[in-house]
């Protein structure tokens, strides 16, 4: 009942009270008009009595309708909105009327329309931000350096990035899609390592672990991670691996390594010599002068040796703090190159190569730090020395241009491989040709080299064949 | 006669420590034999009986350990007395090393020469107890 009245219009509603009133007048009129009629009356009312109150009924009805359709008009309109599905604003329509009522109506769905319109804008925009910032998360990850999966519990591929992909040297990550991340993984470790993974793998903890292709830490060393996710009930859901390449970090630390071999070694041996002679010299004083002589001469000069290796560890420290600092003089080239000459005659004598000096006339004068650039050419000397086989060939040349002085130092030795060129200059960084590894030296002679060529303004250049020679120029710009 | 108890080979490729070395050696009334690298060292052990070999752990060509490898696994010198020297520090496992190739002794460079003549002095010592028969032991 109370439903059925609210469903009727405002206008049904108002006029049936009307109604009911009209009624309730049209009733104490014909009563009046009995009471008239009575008294002998009632002929000349009876037009009166029907007609009068019928007209106003009606009148009073259409005024009624008249005034309260825009009300009408507002509930419809309301009702359909609050009746239908999608609810929206664009079903409600300003009433074209200019009453305060329309007016009201007009302004308020003018304000909601363009609220309406704001939220629009906001939704679109927040939808091509978001979809940006998923696209931009999918960039990040595909583009780390780390390879990362993500794994479900079973160990399947959900995703993978392409790192990871080039890591297990597939192309194509959607390929990997739903395959088991340890058999790919597999295929990188060796044995030893395999057996750790499967550790790692059997373990519900977070693990970090290394993984090598073979024995040899060089072929390939990764250090791979695992997350485990628990789902809100406590049981595992998925995995993040991510994987890194630690090959060339594991190669650093094998040089560091080798470094510190190396450079105890030698420390040691001209140690060794100084306190075998001392000794020697302390146990036997019978031996002839002569002999005597000879033993101070070695410990003199195995100190010399054991003070050049020191300041070369010196050297090394300044370059590894990036302190070296040169004092330049003008300084005359033939001398400085003379001496050098003299000073590593004596090696070139000792494995019987033809030791070449040219050095071209009219030398412009060179403003440098000469005791750095002669320990700079001492070095590339003496490294063709050294790993020229013997009875090879060393030449040493000094040319100059308008621009610069290039000295060259050509020898017919091992030589050096290509791939091996570009990292001369690291430090520690010694080839792995059994011939080199099988001759004394720090790995630090070249480095040091090129960071006084640098701190000249110049540059070494390399130029070799594997078997055949090399040829090291340094070039030193003149202003 | 047991003569070669006193015959060393020393393989050094540090000329001057392998030269000092054999001066005193030679001065305590060893045998010396110097050998500048590994190959020579094991072409003089297969061409002559040595009693004792006093060996670098660091040289070209052969080192010291696959010197010591050849002369216990391929021909099988299993009674010459090997002392190893090394510039090494205490990265190389001593007593690994020791056990695997029945070394006497390792000495780290720089080591005593006056150490080095008693040891072998002993190990001459030991090699003549050992051999009961020995009518002379030459010291």
């Amino acid at each position: 009942m109370l439903l059925a009245q609210r469903n009727r219009s405002l206008t049904r509603r108002v006029s049936e009270q009307y109604l009911f009133f009209g009624l309730s007048g049209l009733f104490s009129f014909v009563a009046a008009s009995i009471y008239l009629s009575w008294h002998g009356l009632f002929l000349s009312f009876i037009p009166a009595t029907i007609g009068i109150p019928l007209g106003l009924l009606l009148f009073g009805s259409f005024t009624l309708r008249r005034t309260s359709r825009w009300n009408e008009s507002i509930e419809r309109q309301l009702t359909k909105y609050a009746n239908s599905a999608n609810r929206s604003v664009t079903e409600l329509k300003p009433l074209p009327a200019s009453d305060p009522l329309a007016v009201g109506w007009n302004q308020l769905l003018a304000r909601v329309y363009e609220h309406s319109a704001w939220n629009g804008v906001e939704r679109r925009l927040s939808e091509a931000v978001h979809a940006q910032q998923s696209k931009r998360w999918e960039s990040v990850f595909q583009h780390l350096n780390d390879g990362i999966a993500i794994c479900d519990p079973d160990g399947r591929v959900l995703q993978l990035n392409r790192s990871f992909a080039t890591l297990l040297k597939r192309g194509d990550s959607s390929q990997l899609l739903g395959r088991n991340l340890m058999d790919l993984l597999a295929e990188l470790a060796a044995d030893e390592s395999y057996l750790r993974l499967r550790e790692l793998c059997d373990s519900n903890a977070t693990q970090i672990v290394e993984i090598q292709r073979s024995k040899d830490p060089a072929e390939g060393t990764w250090r791979l991670s695992r997350i485990i996710l628990s789902s809100e009930s406590g049981t595992p859901s998925e995995s993040i691996w991510t994987i890194r390449d630690v090959t060339q970090q594991k190669l650093a630390e094998k040089a560091r390594e080798q470094f510190v071999f190396t450079a105890t070694h030698e420390l040691r041996t001209p140690l060794a010599n100084i306190r075998a002679y001392s000794e020697t010299l302390a146990l036997a004083t019978d031996i002839p002068v002569e002999q005597q002589q000879s033993f101070y001469n070695t410990i003199n000069n195995e100190a010399t040796r054991l003070a050049r290796f020191v300041d070369e560890l010196l050297n090394l420290s300044q370059m590894e703090a990036g302190a070296i600092t040169i004092q330049k003089h003008e300084i005359e080239l033939e001398r400085m190159l003379g001496e050098i000459f003299e000073s590593q005659r004596p090696l070139a004598i000792e494995k019987n190569h033809t030791f070449n000096f040219s050095i071209a006339p009219k030398l412009p004068k060179v403003i440098a730090d000469k005791d750095k650039l002669a320990a700079a050419i001492t070095n590339l000397v003496s490294n063709a020395i050294k790993y020229t086989p013997d009875g090879g060939k060393v030449t040493v040349s000094i040319e100059a241009n308008n621009s610069s002085v290039l000295f060259a130092v050509e020898d017919s030795g091992i030589g050096v491989s290509p791939e091996d060129i570009p990292k001369l200059g690291e430090k520690f960084f010694r080839s792995g040709d059994d011939r080199v590894q099988s001759i004394v030296g720090s790995g630090l002679g070249l480095a040091f080299s090129q960071e006084v060529a640098r701190l000249h303004g110049g540059s070494i250049s390399i130029r070799s064949q594997l078997h055949q020679g090399s040829c090291f120029t340094l070039e030193l710009p003149l202003r | 006669m047991k003569l070669e108890s006193r015959k060393v080979l020393v393989a050094e490729d540090n000329i001057v420590l392998g030269d000092v070395i054999q001066f005193n050696l030679q001065r305590a009334g060893f045998d010396v034999t110097l050998a500048r690298n590994g190959n020579d060292a094991i072409r003089l052990l297969e061409s002559e009986p040595f009693s004792m070999l006093v060996t670098d752990y660091e040289m070209p060509g052969l080192d010291g350990e696959q010197i010591c490898d050849r002369v216990r696994n391929e021909m099988h010198l299993d009674s010459l007395r090997i002392v190893v020297c090394s510039a090494r520090g205490h990265e190389l496992d001593r007593e690994a090393l020791k056990a695997k190739f029945s070394l006497e002794a390792i000495l780290f460079k720089p080591f005593s020469i006056r150490d080095l003549m008693s040891l072998l002095e002993s190990l001459v010592l030991l090699e003549c107890d050992s051999t009961p028969n020995t009518v002379t032991c030459s010291h």
